[in-house]
């Protein structure tokens, strides 16, 4: 049976740790609030599809002591192909690139993509990301992102996954709330002042 | 009188601004200050395939605690509309965008003129402020209090380059 991206992001909990996560995409940040709670908002969801991996590359070069997991659509990357030779240019070796890729435009109405004859792993290689995987299964994936982890280079992987059965609701949280979240938790964690205190200088 | 060039400015006001990280695509009237903003110690410069990508890269850098900016052409300013809406004003997410502006008056390319006209039509349709720099004599200034009106009001700042700024 093929896997979904819940049984994935389930996986991905442990190992993200104090670690930070950029999602792009509703589903996939309802799932990850679903399984992660909202006390550490560890995740930033960037509405505009096909940018997560470029938040996450800004992301990783502000923050390169420690790992960035982007959570990433097939339709959305498909809108912005090119950006896998921006990050392989950059190659920051804190960037982990999770493409949930179930050949559909899910969150937009679950018209399929074209994506199933596209092989995204041979793309980021093309593009001179060195650590690609394609996995089809819930242990391979666990595999591949620790992996992943253990060594330091851009690493990019496939998951092929299933449709969703149910789509889950958006909740009420939008782009601005999440920001002012991420940022405090980041400052929490980071012990320094993200914001600046501009009457001070 | 500035004793140093337009692009040589422009650094100087990045630099005295604390930008520390500049997204460029380049043409012809940027391709000394991108040149320079590429050696420039202290800032991490991340060059672009396509100039929406910037607004990501920089709202990200942003939110791990990086003072952003941006150099391109006005016609790539057109191209990033979706992220500009989509994470720099639904989050409220500042940058200092640095524009070239070709098809200024006093440029003579005739393919230019419909990207300035359209690109100073769009800054103020998203009511997002959008300064000038002609000469270099102004251009520290003007970017100094263009990166601080980023943080204050937490926004995108345009400000357009006029292609004369940037030769020499
Ligand atoms: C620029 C733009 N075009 C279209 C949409 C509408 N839209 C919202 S979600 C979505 C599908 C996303 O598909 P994918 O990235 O594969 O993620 P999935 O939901 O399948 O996990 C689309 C097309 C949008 N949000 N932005
Ligand atoms: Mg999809």
């Amino acid at each position: 049976m093929i896997m979904n991206s819940l049984d994935c992001i389930k996986v991905l909990k442990p190992i993200v740790g104090d670690n930070l996560l950029v999602v792009w995409g509703t589903t996939k940040t309802i799932e990850w609030l679903q399984v992660n709670g909202k006390d550490k908002m560890n995740v930033f969801t960037s509405y505009a599809m096909g940018e997560a991996a470029m938040v996450g590359l800004g992301l990783a070069l502000a923050l390169p002591h420690r790992k960035i997991f982007v959570l990433d659509g097939d339709g959305a990357l498909l809108m912005n192909l090119g950006s896998l030779t921006t990050l392989a240019n950059k190659a920051p070796k804190n960037l982990i690139h999770i493409l949930f890729d179930n050949a559909s435009y899910v969150s937009g109405g679950r018209l399929p993509t074209f994506s199933k004859a596209t092989d995204f792993a041979a793309i980021a290689k093309a593009a001179s990301i060195k650590f690609t995987r394609t996995v089809k299964s819930i242990g391979d994936f666990k595999t591949a992102v620790e992996a992943a982890v253990k060594q330091a280079q851009t690493a990019f992987i496939v998951a092929k996954v299933a449709v969703d059965e149910k789509f889950p609701p958006l909740g009420t949280m939008d782009g601005l709330e999440n920001k002012y979240l991420f940022i405090r938790y980041l400052e929490s964690i980071e012990k320094k002042q993200i914001l600046p205190d501009i009457l001070k200088r | 009188m500035a004793n140093l060039s337009g692009p040589e400015e422009i650094v100087k006001g990045l630099k005295e601004s604390g930008v520390d990280i500049v997204s460029t695509l380049p043409e012809n009237a940027t391709t000394k200050l991108v040149s320079l903003i590429s050696k420039e110690p202290g800032i991490i410069h991340v060059p672009l395939a396509r100039e929406e990508e910037g607004f990501g890269i920089s709202s990200g850098a942003y939110l791990g605690g990086k003072k952003p900016a941006m150099v391109i052409q006005n016609s790539g300013f057109l191209n990033s509309l979706g992220a500009i809406t989509e994470l720099n004003i639904m989050c409220q997410i500042p940058v200092l965008v640095l524009i070239s502006h070709v098809g200024h008056p006093g440029e003579r390319y005739v393919i230019h003129p419909p990207l300035a006209r359209m690109a100073e039509a769009v800054t103020k349709s998203i009511e997002l402020p959008c300064l000038l720099i002609e000469r270099p004599e102004n251009a520290r200034d003007v970017i100094k209090n263009a990166q601080l009106l980023c943080e204050v009001s937490k926004l995108p700042v345009f400000v357009m380059m006029a292609p004369r700024l940037l030769r020499g």
